[in-house]
């Protein structure tokens, strides 16, 4: 049974590959991941050999590995439906042929090969720096037991919130806890951007008295002939390996004695996540905007947008009262501005398949419909845009920071708008006439143009702004960047206007073929 | 009468609701079983605990002599089920999706494949066997998780709105080949809406409302000599609009 699982998945991978909508796209994402994986594996086993098997950088290896595999899984559960234990449910197998199919299938993936390699240059690191046969022998066991360990972690949540994840606010939540998890440790570089006396030795004991930490210093431990904590640190391992694989089994016992679908639906339906009103708006564009609000309100990308802003706020709090802003503060302020902002436009302008064609068949004007996502947008973004600038404006004493954040990132995201509108009513306008309805492959085509636009232009607004802004900040000092900001929104507005004079042409042609092919019939 | 499937108290609350409510009922073995009832009256939790996907709360339920919540493997192992959105691996060709689903269900490789390529050609999906469920439209999709529930040839086959989305000549198929397998001495099991293929199928059926049993049992004592749907509606009450409701309906375009 195991090896039909193992040919399942494997079946799923070369699919994805052959034929799927985006093969390439499919190929080149797993040759990547496994030429990352091959290039992670010699650089780690470069850093760890030249920093001599330090335990403290091997922990940060090990711990952050130990992270992605938590979150990882999460946020993929619903696309590689091999690793759903709810796939199977009507099948007759037991829970042991299920636990250990699904193991397999997790086995049997681009991460675990990745996470394989990388754990590999890592012990081989080791060996390199410390030596003795024992300690090498330490090191790959330890190695070993981490790549088991990422993966039974992932298999025990996943099936842990297996039914979570069939409900929306379910799927918000675990999306939130993921994000958050993410979040936390990404902010940890932030707070010590500008500060001028940073602490990291609370990071330094956090890496190294966690589990994975302690796995890192093994090879370290044996070198240095401290036998008992070596061996301590591999059977608390070997004794978490086991917690997870009964709590593996556990999770899955219980999918089977849950209380049913509706009860968890509503139970989580009373948390309250929900986005409170904007009133009333009224004409076609304030019927578009108030029909993209909705859908924004409903959107788990902004609530989890919404929930990191607070620990970003956080972040930025903690790093004015423990130092001074320095130069790359514009930079920061609009990286972290564009990340909180980007989302309702992916929403807004792209990712929605329905979104242009439902207006088309109201008739109404291209333009107009931009106009109303673009209140929605702004109505939504803006403030959470005012707080992290004020709170930015605060903590560095100038209020040439207000202007440099707020227009900055306003800058960004009509950059953003302007070539989005352009490039997602474009790739429909493409669209072949009998697919003119097929909203989600409308939808996936968007996606696919939209996403490769999206990195485009944030590198391009992004980075040139504000690199433009820190070097307006050095020559000329605050007045620097707020002619810089000012610079940002003349030349961001430009392309936002242009974008969605544009994207309304298309909009409108596209409509007045539909009129065409409806009078048809 | 020899019983398929035989229901003992099911019970199933989610929160204040009672979504199915000491229901005692014995479905004959053979035929076409139809479950109807309103919206929201408990025929989807029904199945779902028939079918070993939802732990009653209380009562028991026995398929082909097994107990679905004691010995679940046993019991599945002789049920097909088509759920109302068949959740199908999206990507896996049609073909590859029955071999798997055959091989997980311990069947032989040659067997699965020449099963399925009679199920795939019988249903009209030959010409789309090579393509990924994804690319399925929702009928097709129906049609394959047809194709995947009968597959192992199980004693009950369950299935919840098996007609929604399909369309009338994939309906006649679909109709011909579950007849044939309860020719065959099969049980076929589905709950609908359309009282006129409940009326047409079935020799059997019970209607449920507010997860309680109104009636059961063969289908001219039930009607009568009267039609299902006037039965149906006498029995589950509905809305029936006042004067003056919704009487803009009625007036003339230009006058809005």
């Amino acid at each position: 049974m195991v090896g039909v699982f193992a040919r399942l998945k494997l079946r799923t991978l070369y699919n994805l590959a052959r034929t799927g909508r985006w093969p390439a796209l499919a190929v080149v994402a797993i040759l990547l991941i496994v030429g990352f994986g091959l290039g992670a594996s010699s650089l780690a086993r470069l850093v760890v050999t030249r920093v001599d098997g330090d335990p403290l950088v091997v922990g940060i290896i090990y711990s952050g590995l130990a992270l992605m595999w938590v979150v990882g899984p999460i946020v993929m559960a619903s696309i590689d439906q091999t690793l759903e234990p709810r796939a199977f449910e009507n099948l007759p197998l037991d829970r042991l042929q299920i636990a250990s199919g699904l193991a397999v299938a997790g086995v049997v993936s681009p991460g675990s090969v990745f996470t394989l390699l990388l754990v590999a240059g890592v012990a081989s690191g080791q060996t390199s720096a410390h030596g003795s046969g024992a300690a090498a022998s330490m090191a790959w066991l330890a190695a070993i037991l981490v790549w088991v360990l990422c993966l039974l972690e992932a298999r025990f949540l996943t099936t842990f919130v297996s039914d979570m994840m069939r409900w929306r606010r379910g799927r918000e939540i675990v999306s939130l806890v993921a994000l958050m998890l993410l979040v936390v440790p990404g902010l940890i570089p932030i707070t010590f951007v500008d500060s001028t006396n940073p602490d990291f030795g609370w990071m330094a004991r956090l890496v190294r008295f966690n589990p994975f930490g302690l796995l890192a210093a093994v090879s370290g431990n044996v070198a240095a002939g401290e036998w008992v904590v070596a061996v301590g640190a591999l059977l608390l391992g070997v004794v978490l390996t086991g917690a997870l694989i009964a709590g593996f089994g556990w999770a899955l016992g219980r999918l089977s004695i849950q209380t049913g679908d509706t009860a968890g639906g509503q139970k989580l339906s009373s948390t309250g996540l929900g986005l409170g009103s904007i009133g009333r708006l009224s004409g076609p564009v304030g019927a578009v905007a108030a029909k993209e609000f909705k859908y924004l309100r409903r959107d788990l990308r902004v609530k989890g947008q919404l929930f990191a802003s607070v620990l970003i706020i956080v972040g930025l709090a903690y790093s004015a009262i423990t130092g001074q802003l320095g130069p790359w503060a514009p930079m920061t302020v609009s990286a972290i501005s564009f990340a909180l902002v980007a989302p309702l436009m992916f929403n807004t302008f792209g990712l929605d398949g329905g979104s242009f064609w439902i207006y088309v068949l109201t008739g109404a004007p291209g333009r107009k419909v931009l106009a109303g996502k673009m209140v929605a947008y702004l109505v939504a973004a803006t403030p959470v845009l005012l707080i992290v600038t004020a709170l930015l404006a605060w903590a560095g004493r100038s209020v040439s920071y207000v202007l440099a954040g707020f227009v900055t990132a306003l800058a960004t995201s009509a950059l953003f708008i302007g070539v989005g509108a352009v490039i997602a009513i474009y790739a429909a306008y493409r669209l072949p006439e009998e697919n003119l309805f097929a909203t989600k492959t409308a939808g996936q085509f968007r996606v696919v143009l939209f996403g490769l636009g999206g990195f485009i232009v944030t590198g391009l607004a992004v980075l040139p702004v504000g690199v433009g802004l820190v070097a307006a900040w050095a020559v000329a000092g605050a007045s620097g960047v707020t002619l810089g900001a000012v610079v940002a929104l003349v030349y961001g507005g430009g392309v936002m206007a242009t974008g969605l004079w544009l994207g309304g042409s298309l909009f409108d042609e596209r409509a007045v073929k539909l009129i065409e092919i409806l009078d048809g019939e | 009468m020899e019983s398929a499937v035989s229901y003992f108290g099911l019970t199933k609350r989610f929160g204040d609701k009672v979504a199915v409510d000491q229901v005692s009922l014995t479905i004959p073995k053979g035929g076409f079983f139809g479950i109807t009832g309103p919206n929201g009256a408990g025929k989807t939790t029904m199945l779902r605990m028939t079918t070993g996907l939802l732990r009653p709360d209380g009562g028991r339920v026995v398929v082909a002599g097994h107990d679905v919540w004691l010995d679940p493997v046993a019991a599945k192992a002789v049920i097909g089920l088509v759920p109302d959105q068949p959740r199908l691996f999206p990507k896996l060709t049609g073909t590859e999706l029955l071999q798997f689903t055959g091989q997980l269900r311990g069947l032989d490789r040659t067997q699965v494949r020449t099963r399925a390529e009679e199920l795939l050609g019988v249903l009209g999906l030959a010409a789309d066997a090579t393509t990924l469920v994804a690319d399925y439209s929702l009928g097709m999709t129906k049609k394959l998780a047809i194709a995947a529930a009968l597959l192992h040839r199980p004693l009950v086959v369950f299935l919840d709105e098996p007609f929604a989305g399909v369309d009338p000549v994939s309906r006649q198929v679909v109709e011909t080949i579950l007849g044939r397998y309860a020719a065959g001495g099969g049980t076929v099991v589905f709950s609908d809406h359309a009282m006129d293929v409940v009326e047409r199928l079935c020799q059997n059926l019970v209607i449920v409302n507010d997860g309680a049993v109104l009636a059961a049992g063969t289908l001219s004592d039930i009607t009568n000599g009267r039609r299902l749907q006037d039965v149906f509606v006498e029995m589950v009450g509905g809305a029936i609009l006042a004067d003056g409701e919704l009487s803009w309906l009625g007036s003339s375009p230009d006058s809005n």
